[in-house]
């Protein structure tokens, strides 16, 4: 058939005759104008939120060009009130939002300044971050000189008076998270509430400040016990007083681990029992032995705390090295983890649901399961 | 990409100049038409680029070959038995393209735990298949083409660049509408007047899609369903039955605020699609719901299922069980689950039962607005006992949720706040609104500067990305 038969965009909408009937047709070039116009002004007019964006970026290049590229047009925009209408409507959206305050507990639980990097943290018995293969510590963390003391014997829960758990983290923790609320329930004296965040970590809290909604969250919910699961974003470098530290240097460890262990600092203060989960086994390698890495600074930091109990969830879903499919809870076989390598599937999420609460009954503050 | 992203908008941007600029010159146009497509997919997974290539090619192949065993005569023609065999080859292998990259795990899993209560143990190999996203759509796109081949209804099949470019157009390629051969065949062929692009109604689309996906639809799933669906046991009963409002709210927020931003950037490329939604909660029966509901995907299994199954032809068992089985496939469609069986289950149970009604009703002499009342809140509330299996992670969470509707008892969370409700009812509420009241928005933005109109849309813009979540989540049906 010529391809130079033309039809009007009246006879496109007879195409359809239900669709609405207007004298809404333009131009080619009249619409690409008005894409392009509106590209260009929204851009002006959110020019403070991309940069800001743009800087949450994983450091490298991409972020380099996004801030280059945002970074001037919100310094131009800005000063001139273009950023006008959008600070308006973010100020509609806040109205009427419980303001929640970011505050970090340091060890003692007295609250000290979230938009700094943590230094008060308790003795952590020199747990120098050691190298994932056991060599050498590599960095000192900055710690404080009083170790928390054990958290108090835990009461036991009832129908009326049920223990109060909290369970938070980031995209990997939503399948293990929703199976440990469901296990929970189970017990009949459990009640939970889960807050997973995707993309989300300790790296970096200029994307998502969990020691700062942890803060919030913690008292809203009464928690008693909470379950956090992070890291499986955590494997890249982020900005510390204007310097990138690149993940795996010493400088980076030492960072990362006073940042874990004022969050287990804040979330086991007051008596709370914490149970923090190791990141599984990778399927690619690579990747593999950098979360290796993040979860040895999480076992390092744990043993400072008495009420943080480190739940290493490899020998639980992979005991023999990465695998797609296992046992599941009843010992059918069925898929563990999602088909991208890193996160659970269904099955993989109970069979860390019922360890968590193994854990938790061994500890007391559950009744032992059947 | 994502439909709500920057790097969307800038894509589309590129891509409406090249298909404008292009059109007059139809081969190269349609390459670089398809080569976009293919870049917009290979964004998720550029290895999957080749199981869409290899979709492109076996189904022109095939439909070349369907095409060639047809003998002329009356009423188009028929299909001779070696033309039969390569369309059972050719929608077999689309099956099969879906069985093994969507079900495997689903089947082999099910059959090993059968085999396993009968103490007879079998190992299928379990495997790790990546889903590729919008494959259930572009391959029931491609077999219905080959399909209406074979029906006579093209009188030359279509070019492998044109087959192409059908099963790859970017507005549609990952979450429908499921458009047909026959609907985008001319399309693609006829170009459109640039002087006439319907853009007032398209930019309406795109900006009411991007609302309902990013802010109603994000904001319903955070406050209420997720916490809800995870433990219903912690919530009062009125939560749990808002939660599963709130959810009915949800996916047709998410899917046809994609369908419409779908739908409006075909619009600005010279093409329309089929419509997809029909306000489907104003259904006074669940035969009215699916005629407003995934209206793409209801006439395709009519058409490709329903019908050749025998349709309402051989008596009235054979209609049921019909009904039962479209139904039930079409909701497998879904995904591989048993939920979505349950939830297709449902549907194909209570049409099969209103066609049994429709044959024994008396009137009873009831006054015809209560009659029409008491029909929405039947349907609507079937509709939403079926969504509670589609949204529930397992059956059993699925039957807790009914259960703690049934038997009640106090809440320990609350997530309830005048906003939620609001946007719930408000939302089931705005599909009694007819839709003149859109179009008087619409005459009045047609009449603005072009200035002013940017300016309108960069502020909506604003709003959406101000009122929305921090990052989108991915759109619902992109699963399916």
């Amino acid at each position: 058939m010529p391809a130079d038969r033309t039809t009007s965009g009246r006879q496109l909408r007879a195409a359809d005759p239900s669709a609405p009937r207007r004298g809404d047709v333009m131009t080619a070039g009249r619409v690409l104008v008005i894409v392009v116009l509106t590209l260009v002004m929204a851009a002006v007019l959110n020019a403070g939120r991309q940069e800001e964006r743009a800087s949450q970026q994983p450091i490298g290049p991409a972020r380099d060009r996004a801030l280059a590229w945002w970074g001037p047009l919100d310094a131009v925009t800005e000063p001139v009130g273009l950023q006008g209408p959008r600070a308006m409507l973010d100020g509609l959206r806040d109205l009427g939002d419980d303001e929640l305050e970011p505050v970090l507990v340091a060890a003692d639980g007295s609250a000290a300044d979230a938009g700094s990097t943590p230094t008060t943290a308790p003795d952590a018995g020199s747990p120098a971050t050691t190298a994932p293969d056991g060599a050498a510590p590599v960095a000192e963390t900055t710690t404080s000189t009083t170790a928390p003391p054990p958290p108090p014997p835990p009461r036991t829960p009832t129908a009326e008076a049920p223990l109060r758990v909290l369970v938070v983290g980031d995209s990997t923790m939503r399948e293990p998270g929703m199976a440990l609320q469901q296990v929970l329930a189970t017990t009949g004296v459990a009640v939970s509430h889960l807050d997973q965040r995707a993309s989300s970590g300790l790296s970096r809290p200029d994307f998502f400040d969990w020691p700062g909604h942890l803060a919030a969250l913690i008292p809203e919910h009464s928690a008693e016990v909470v379950v956090i699961m992070f890291g499986g974003n955590d494997a890249q470098g982020f900005v510390v007083d204007g310097v990138v530290l690149d993940f795996g240097t010493p400088e980076w460890i030492a960072e990362y681990g006073n940042r874990v262990n004022a969050t287990m600092a804040l979330a086991s203060a007051d008596g709370r029992r914490v149970v923090w989960i190791g990141q599984p086994v990778m399927k690619g390698e690579s990747f593999d032995s950098k979360i290796s890495l993040i979860n040895q600074i999480y076992i390092d930091q744990a043993t400072a705390f008495p009420g943080v109990t480190f739940l290493d969830s490899r020998p639980i879903l992979t005991p023999d090295g990465y695998r797609g499919f296992g046992p599941g809870v009843d010992g059918s076989e069925s898929q563990l983890r999602a088909s991208d390598g890193i996160h659970l599937a269904p099955a993989g999420g109970d069979l860390l649901a019922v360890a968590v609460l193994g854990q938790l009954a061994g500890l007391g503050y559950l009744p032992p399961a059947g | 990409m994502l439909f709500p992203t920057v790097a969307f908008a800038l894509f589309f941007s590129v891509a409406f100049t090249a298909n404008w600029l292009l059109r007059p010159h139809h081969d190269i146009w349609r390459l670089v038409m398809v080569a976009m497509s293919f870049y917009f997919y290979a964004y998720w997974n550029s290895r999957l680029v080749l199981l869409l290539g290899a979709s492109v090619v076996g189904n022109w192949l095939a439909a070349r070959l369907v095409a060639e065993r047809r003998v002329e005569g009356g009423d188009g023609g028929e299909l001779t038995d070696a033309g039969r065999q390569v369309l059972w080859v050719a929608v077999a292998a689309n099956l099969l393209l879906l069985g093994v990259f969507k079900y495997y795990g689903f089947f082999a899993t099910s059959i090993t735990q059968a085999l396993d209560t009968l103490s007879i143990p079998v190992s299928p190999p379990l495997i790790e298949i990546l889903l590729p996203v919008g494959i259930s759509f572009f391959t029931f796109q491609a077999m219905s083409y080959v399909i209406d081949v074979s029906r006579g209804e093209f009188d030359e099949p279509m070019s492998l660049l044109d087959v192409a470019f059908f099963l790859s157009f970017f507005p549609q390629l990952v979450a429908g509408p499921i458009v047909r051969a026959t609907d985008m065949a001319d399309q693609i062929t006829v170009a459109p007047d640039p002087r006439s692009i319907p853009a007032v109604e398209a930019f309406g689309l795109i900006a009411f899609g991007l609302f309902k996906k990013v802010v109603v639809s994000s904001y319903l799933a955070a406050e209420i369903v997720d916490p809800v669906f995870a433990v219903p046991s912690q919530y009062s009963r009125f939560e749990v039955v808002l939660a599963v409002y709130a959810y009915a709210v949800q996916i047709f927020t998410d899917f046809s605020g994609y369908t419409d931003i779908a739908i409006g950037c075909a619009l600005l490329l010279g093409f329309r699609f089929p419509q997809n939604f029909d306000s489907p909660y104003r259904a006074l029966s669940i035969q009215d719901f699916w005629r407003r509901w995934h209206i793409t995907l209801s006439t395709w299994l009519r058409d490709y299922l329903y019908i050749p199954l025998g349709g309402n032809r051989k008596g009235t068992l054979f209609t049921y069980r019909n009904l039962a089985l479209t139904m039930v496939l079409g909701g497998l469609w879904h995904g591989a689950a048993w939920n979505f069986v349950i939830w297709g289950a449902i549907h194909g149970g209570v049409l099969a039962i209103e066609r049994w009604l429709s044959s024994v009703w008396r009137p009873l002499g009831l006054p015809t607005p209560v009659v029409a009342v008491g029909r929405w809140l039947v349907t609507f509330h079937v509709v939403c006992l079926a969504w509670i299996f589609f949204r529930a992670p397992d059956v059993g969470l699925a039957f807790d949720v009914i259960g703690r509707i049934v038997a009640g008892g106090a809440g320990s969370s609350s997530v309830i706040s005048v906003l939620l409700v609001v946007v719930v009812v408000g939302m089931i509420a705005s599909q009694l609104v007819p839709a003149r009241v859109g179009a008087g928005l619409g005459d009045r933005f047609a009449t603005m500067p072009v200035v002013v109109q940017s300016l309108s849309l960069a502020l909506v813009l604003t709003a959406i990305d101000v009122f929305g979540p921090v990052g989108v989540a991915p759109f619902i049906y992109f699963q399916f």
